[in-house]
């Protein structure tokens, strides 16, 4: 293994944690793409049927 | 007698309903898939990862690759990355263009740190070129980790470090960055390939890691450990035109882990033009076909305590691609025959099934615009007109009952007559396997005068994803014909964005 710097390996855990932090944005995503589905359903339902 | 036809029409129609229910499963196998991807955020690899930087041998197969060999060459030597962990092999499959004089420039101007490998008899595909690297590189105990790239890509300055850190786990055995479409030059069809790759690989292969099991990681940044490329026996698997999938499922069999990072961007020049994204992908689809007769006896088989590609899941996933033309084809069977048998069935399925086309697509092509927010600006349109136009206007038929057939025509003062009715019917049923055929004339028409107007007007008609049910025909065909396994490159311009 290279030898890196404390500083450039507490950098790298600092890059690992924000990437799994961003992961949960993907809930939020699809809380946005039910509530479109939702949203369609519901017209559908109103006025269609 | 009339008990004796009763029955036989009752059988028809249940015959008929079956065909029809064969068009929803890859429906619903998406829909699932899709589902699963949002749990990403709590069943991923990152809290067995930790920074890990082992000495990465990075191999380049090169095939009279002259334009873009050196801008690849110093992308990744600008990589974050320490630069004693990293070497480079370029694996220059007999080229006859200056590639070996580029490479040597950069071998002389980086001593120790980019290789020039000479096969002097090449044109055996990617796998054998590889493999002439790879064995050079296991012969000497220097790489940790060896890194199978393109020629062609360019990886983002982050993006090895983020791959590697999966390394720090054992158990994992490779690890697949985002290949992002990045062409410089981009038109319709970079477009349409942005978002399946989106859908095939930000969410897709999220879905995969959830589920343990890996289809393929991406063979233009594929990095294995060590220990991972000696368990499958030192080499890529040749002898398919599929070598990455071949050495993905080779690497699961051996009970190695495979994770996808999403954050580790790759980009790569795509085709601009349906008969070069055609010839790509006949290659990968017939690749798919031989994988498929390959592990025949690991399909469907749930239960190994090594590996999960015997899950019902991953079945069903790879099978529901795999066999959509097939599935397309038996559900208009299916509607057509209820139609014809007068069954009010026809209706009832037919709502049913597009409906949930529908919804399924509205859903995953929402999750697709947002999961990587550069293609979902530049590629929205493409992302809704992925099935085409005209099965979007019937999936709108399909949800708001009247809207197309009754409110559309009022508003001119018209009205549809009853045959205008059958026959508007007729079409739409038909439509998902017509789809293809329009596929397969919008690449006849594309090397023609009127090609570069009609062929995209033909794509958003017809949809994109139709095109590759036309493709995956193709290479059932190919295959059972025995055609030459050719291994045709895909041609690149090196006009690649970072």
């Amino acid at each position: 293994m290279s030898h890196t710097t404390r500083g450039e390996r507490g950098e790298a855990r600092e890059e690992l944690r924000r990437d799994r932090r961003k992961e949960y944005l993907l809930l939020v995503q699809a809380v946005i793409a039910v509530a479109v589905v939702a949203a369609i359903v519901w017209v559908r339902q109103a006025y269609f049927v | 007698m009339n008990e004796f036809w009763d029955v036989m029409y009752n059988v028809l129609v249940v015959v008929l309903l079956i065909f029809v229910a064969t068009g929803a499963v890859p429906v619903i196998t998406a829909l699932v898939h899709f589902v699963i991807v949002p749990m990403h955020a709590f069943f991923n690899h990152y809290g067995q990862a930790e920074p890990y930087f082992p000495r990465v041998a990075v191999m380049v197969p090169a095939w009279n690759e002259g334009i873009v060999i050196g801008a690849t060459i110093e992308r990744l030597l600008a990589l974050d990355y320490p630069a004693e962990s990293l070497r480079i092999f370029v694996i220059d499959d007999a080229s006859t263009d200056d590639t070996p004089d580029v490479v040597g420039e950069w071998a002389a101007k980086e001593p120790g740190r980019v290789f020039l490998l000479r096969r002097e008899q090449g044109g055996q595909g990617k796998a054998h070129t590889l493999n002439h690297g790879i064995r050079i590189v296991l012969d000497d105990d220097w790489a940790q980790a060896v890194l199978i790239m393109d020629a062609d890509v360019i990886f983002t300055p982050s993006s090895l470090a983020k791959m590697t850190r999966h390394l720090s786990d054992p158990k994992v055995g490779a690890v697949s960055g985002y290949i992002a479409e990045g062409s410089r030059d981009r038109n319709y069809m970079t477009r349409f390939i942005a978002i399946e790759y989106v859908l095939a690989q930000l969410a897709s292969r999220r879905a995969q890691n959830v589920l343990g099991a890996h289809a393929c990681l991406a063979g233009g940044a594929q990095l294995h450990s060590r220990a991972n490329l000696e368990a499958i026996g030192g080499a890529i698997p040749t002898g398919t035109l599929a070598e990455d999938t071949v050495a993905t499922f080779e690497s699961q069999l051996h009970g190695r882990r495979m994770v996808f990072e999403p954050h580790a961007v790759v980009l790569a020049e795509e085709p601009g033009t349906i008969d070069a994204l055609w010839k790509q992908r006949l290659r990968w689809a017939r690749g798919n076909v031989q994988v498929s007769s390959i592990y025949r006896k690991v399909w469907f088989r749930p239960g190994h305590g090594v590996h999960h590609l015997g899950s019902i899941a991953f079945g069903a996933s790879w099978f529901s691609i795999f066999l959509l033309p097939f599935a397309m084809i038996l559900s208009s069977i299916g509607l057509v025959g209820l139609l014809l048998m007068q069954s009010d069935l026809a209706q009832v399925v037919f709502r049913v099934l597009w409906i949930l086309a529908a919804l399924t697509y509205i859903f995953s092509m929402l999750i697709g615009v947002q999961l990587d927010g550069r293609i979902g600006r530049s590629s929205w349109r493409e992302a809704f007109l992925f099935p085409g136009l005209v099965s979007f206007v019937v999936m709108i038929a399909a949800l708001f009952p009247g809207l197309i057939e009754d409110r559309l025509p009022a508003l001119f003062g018209m009205e549809l007559l009853p045959e205008g009715h059958l026959a508007l019917t007729l079409f739409i049923y038909l439509w998902i396997s017509i789809a293809m055929l329009g596929a397969w004339l919008a690449r006849v028409v594309e090397k023609t005068g009127v090609g570069r107007v009609l062929s995209p007007l033909l794509t958003y008609l017809v949809g994109y994803g139709p095109l590759l049910c036309a493709i995956t025909v193709d290479s059932y065909i190919k295959e059972w014909r025995k055609a030459d396994t050719v291994w045709i490159k895909t041609e690149k311009t090196g006009r690649v964005l970072g």
